[in-house]
């Protein structure tokens, strides 16, 4: 059985035992998945971490005003992948809101990868499958995910909960310099801040 | 209408303001009342920041939710006066799919802030309070809003009841309050705080934003009867504490004890995450 396959076992396994009122937590297997972007590309995350990267999720709503703070107001998100994006971080920004839902629609993301100038897919989740397996809370809502399949941070991207001006820490930034370099993140574990994942009922 | 109103709501309270607003939503109107007429050299003046809610739409406490952001009050004062921190009332749970819980308000946030006056403070002289309100104001989509407003207020050698001196009393006296003899005690076992209020018929704790993380907020954080099993996930070494308000409901009536129950001794301190 390949590394890929084991990837995607044990990844579907998590995705069934996943309890959704929980989210996860460092130490947690990753559930997997695979999920269509807004151009119909299929990414799945198994593939990602058997080719060894490092993948960083971030829970997205077009329209929250958290999200608007990190990708419009201040260029947080870009910023940040763009340190890594060449050193084997895929970044991978998801919208699990349901159908009729605020931030919702393939039009809808299509346009906010053109607006935020997205330089990283946006997957689609509308029925919340992957959102739930993750227990992701808000938007946006962080985990970086090592090459094990581990998660390895989980929380808030930054230290600052306004809807205003981005915080002084990092924390993806400085769990992802820390994961590259072997070592555990000093901070595995923050809460996240943003407006509710819109979740069908 | 405008998007934002701003009730000028005591007579004789002067607010010269309504001043400037900045992006202020429909979902939320804002307004001042004083409990006092007037500012007394060296006395307090008690003010009530009102959070008037469109229906459907909820503002945040400031205790812990899952998402969301408290709504927040910066005064600026003249020199010589001071303010204390606003009074929060208690919130009530707001759950919504995928797991997610937060601590509320509907209809209406009171915001009690106690404003002191310099004993050098004149009579006949008129005071500018200002302050800067932001809120974040949710339903299916959020919202931020914030508003400036401008406080003119009168002092004077004596003061009078406004009429809304009765409304913030009654607000005053729904605000968390310390626990009596006999109305609370509590006991850690591992990772579980057992919290027990005599004579309670249902018990609902409300963790503050510093509380300790729970294995399971959405469950154990409720009980009918009067025992209340609070399980702690262990969390940078820590179980606990636990902070926040324990509302204990005995037929018609609803105790809002504080909170503030110091984590776990570290010889009770178990390992592992009891999920």
């Amino acid at each position: 059985m390949t590394r890929a396959m084991k990837l995607c076992l044990f990844g579907a396994l998590a995705l069934l035992l996943a309890v959704p009122a929980f989210a996860l937590v460092p130490g947690d297997d990753a559930p997997g998945f695979t999920l269509k972007d807004t151009d119909g590309k299929e990414h799945s995350i198994a593939s990602y971490l058997a080719a060894g990267k490092v993948v960083v999720l971030e829970w997205f709503n077009p329209d929250c005003p958290f999200i608007i703070k990190h990708h419009k107001n201040h260029k947080t998100m870009n910023e940040t992948y763009a340190k890594f994006a060449d050193r084997g971080v895929v970044w991978l920004a998801i919208n699990s809101n349901a159908p009729g839902k605020q931030g919702h629609g393939d039009k809808r993301n299509r346009q906010a990868v053109i607006d935020y100038a997205l330089p990283f897919p946006l997957l689609l989740d509308e029925n919340g499958v992957v959102g739930q397996a993750y227990g992701a809370k808000t938007t946006p809502h962080m985990f970086v995910i090592g090459g094990k399949g581990k998660v390895l941070y989980a929380g808030a991207i930054d230290d600052d909960r306004s809807a205003g001006e981005p915080g002084d820490v990092n924390y993806v930034a400085d769990a992802l310099e820390a994961v590259l370099a072997g070592k555990t993140p000093k901070v595995q574990e923050t809460d996240p801040y943003g407006c509710s994942v819109k979740y069908v009922k | 209408m405008t998007r934002t109103r701003i009730l000028l709501l005591c007579t004789t309270l002067l607010l010269a303001g309504c001043a400037r607003e900045s992006a202020p939503p429909r979902d939320v109107s804002v307004s001042v009342v004083a409990a006092e007429s007037a500012a007394v050299p060296g006395g307090a003046v008690t003010l009530g920041w009102r959070f008037d809610l469109a229906p459907g739409w909820h503002l945040y406490t400031n205790g812990r939710s899952d998402t969301g952001l408290p709504p927040a009050v910066e005064l600026s004062l003249p020199e010589g006066w001071t303010a204390d921190a606003p009074l929060w009332p208690a919130g009530r749970r707001l759950e919504s799919a995928g797991g997610i819980l937060d601590h509320v308000y509907e209809d209406r946030l009171l915001l009690l802030q106690t404003l002191h006056a310099p004993l050098g403070a004149r009579p006949g002289e008129t005071v500018e309070i200002g302050a800067r309100l932001e809120w974040l104001a949710c339903r299916e989509g959020c919202v931020p809003g914030d508003t400036l407003l401008t406080l003119a207020l009168p002092v004077a050698a004596a003061a009078e009841p406004t009429r809304h001196a009765e409304e913030l009393d009654r607000a005053r006296g729904e605000l968390p309050r310390a626990a009596r003899a006999g109305e609370l005690s509590w006991t850690w076992e591992g990772n579980t705080l057992v919290l027990r209020s005599p004579g309670a018929s249902h018990l609902e704790y409300h963790p503050s934003a510093d509380a300790g993380h729970l294995s399971d907020p959405r469950h154990d954080a409720v009980a009918d009867g009067a025992v209340l099993n609070l399980r702690f996930r262990p969390r940078d070494g820590r179980v606990g504490p636990a902070h926040g308000v324990l509302l204990a409901r005995a037929g018609e009536t609803i105790r809002r004890l504080e909170l503030t129950i110091p984590a776990a001794p570290a010889a009770t301190q178990p390992q592992g995450d009891p999920r």
